[in-house]
């Protein structure tokens, strides 16, 4: 009955645009990305009382979205290859299965005061779906734009970004539609779910993978290329072994730590750094300027680094980040400049969506376009890593200066020279990365197996 | 060889990237009216 998701159903007959894949990759990232507004559901279930009367409170709820990054992280790793040989069509599948049945388990969670239920559904459920969904697309893009891979994944990954920005006024407009509900948040949450579920949809039935052998009209491989893009296939175990995945997980992993150490922090920092100067309603104003800096950093970083090539955008992005993440206190303390500071940050932002959106071309152009999919799921355990490292630092730091009775804006520079600091071990990682060694290569991997018998 | 191609039709194209852009134009909108508070 399900035949329809198989790969072999989902081949493009000849003539189909490759400009249709795309949207559909962008359907299934821009609803995914919801779970970065997941912080509007916070104060409403905080005043969700139980039939006791019992509340939760901000840890307890705090623990729902957490558990969802963790279990996104975890899905990208552990189904890739299974997604490798499922093929787009059926893994976009189960992401938006599981993505809207999670909203409606965690429905059911908040109508009956269960946060078991929610932890399930929103978290563990929804997260596999975040997972899956997160890097299906990636391959087949790839594949699509063999000239313009940046382009192409730079696309998607800044629908993830964009979807937060649908999600929080949806969420919210929704809340407000069923406010004389007896359930108001379990009846956002249902509606949610069935709405992402057939958006989702569309990316289902629209996705394609190219038939053997194709490549873009008119378009000729160049026989004089960098020596870091391979010819070549890597498979996903073999990947794992290499030192260049282990180089780009760093690289990634530091990127991604320093720009939480700003994204997490971004309202109380302004705030703080120019107290009376920046109000509460202001500094929100500050965090919705910067998530445009990070979707359109994710744009514009991964099409340029199809020019620039990958290695120089890196490079970008370490030197140029570990400047500004010095200047930011300059701008703040010296200076007082309002918009220089917010100009700096956004630049800064616009790099860390960059990172994320410029490293599946990276780990094409490492290992080949052949298992980049799982290759990506296992290196997104870095971004699960720096979710964690990075509001440990943020945090340590402030709780320190808070507890021996400083001030905490002279916490602010320690962290940002933290950040600068992270740039520079990103910077020698991604100095020392180098072609993949043939040894790794699939042909050679199964030729010595051959030889060996 | 060519004449037999089904090829994909251009308003269906502008049709799926009008799915995926409305919404998205509309979440950037609701951003940037966020935003405009910080100069005001």
């Amino acid at each position: 009955m399900l035949s329809f998701l198989d790969r072999e159903v989902s081949v493009a007959h000849p003539g189909f645009s490759r400009w249709l894949v795309p949207p559909a990759a962008l359907s299934i990232h821009l609803a995914i990305g919801q779970v970065y507004s997941f912080s509007i559901f916070k104060n409403p279930l905080l005043a969700l009382k139980g039939a006791d009367g019992a509340l939760w409170s901000l840890k307890e709820v705090g623990y729902i979205f957490s558990i969802a990054i963790a279990v996104l992280g975890l899905s990208a790793a552990l189904f890739g290859r299974w997604l490798e040989t499922a093929g787009p069509r059926k893994a976009m599948f189960v992401a938006a299965a599981c993505f809207g049945s999670g909203f409606l388990v965690a429905a059911a969670g908040a109508a009956t005061h269960s946060l078991a239920l929610i932890y399930l559904g929103y978290g563990v459920i929804g997260g596999v779906g975040l997972g899956l969904g997160y890097i299906s697309p990636v391959s087949t893009l790839i594949k699509w734009f063999p000239d313009r891979p940046g382009l192409a994944t730079g696309l998607a990954i800044m629908g993830f970004g964009g979807g937060a920005m649908i999600g929080s006024p949806l969420g919210t407009k929704l809340m407000t539609f069923y406010k004389a509900s007896t359930h108001p948040i379990a009846s956002t949450w249902v509606t949610m779910g069935l709405l992402y579920f057939f958006f989702m949809m569309f990316g289902v039935f629209t996705i394609r993978v190219p038939r053997e052998g194709w490549k873009p009209e008119g378009w000729v491989p160049r026989t004089t290329q960098s020596a870091l893009i391979s010819t070549h296939k890597v498979e996903v175990n073999a990947a794992s072994r290499t030192p260049q995945f282990w180089l780009l997980w760093l690289i990634l992993c530091m990127n991604v730590t320093a720009g939480i150490g700003i994204l997490e922090q971004a309202s109380p920092m302004i705030q703080d750094l120019f107290r009376g100067r920046v109000s509460a309603i202001a500094a929100a104003g500050f965090v919705g300027l910067l998530s445009l800096f990070n979707m359109g950093g994710r744009f514009v970083w991964a099409s340029m680094s199809d020019f620039i090539g990958r290695k120089t955008t890196y490079f970008v992005f370490f030197v140029l980040g570990m400047f500004l993440y010095l200047a930011l206190p300059f701008a703040a303390g010296t200076l007082h400049s309002v918009p220089l500071f917010v100009l700096v940050a956004g630049l800064l932002i616009s790099m860390y969506g960059g990172g994320f959106a410029t490293i599946p071309a990276y780990l094409k152009d490492l290992f080949g376009g052949y298992h980049v999919s799982a290759i990506h799921g296992r290196l997104l355990t870095a971004w699960s890593t720096a979710g964690i490292v990075g509001p440990l630092i943020v945090n340590g730091v402030l709780d320190h200066y808070v507890a021996n009775h400083l001030p905490k804006q002279q916490a602010y520079p320690v962290i940002l020279h933290i950040m600068a600091a992270l740039m520079v071990v990103g910077f020698i990682a991604n100095l020392l990365v180098r072609p993949v060694a043939r040894k790794y290569w699939l042909e050679s991997a199964r030729s010595q197996v051959a030889a060996a018998r | 060889m060519i004449a037999n191609e089904n090829k994909t039709s251009p308003t269906l194209i502008l049709a799926a990237w009008l799915l995926v852009s409305i919404p998205a134009a509309w979440g950037v909108y609701y951003t940037l009216l966020n935003a405009l508070k910080l100069f005001q």
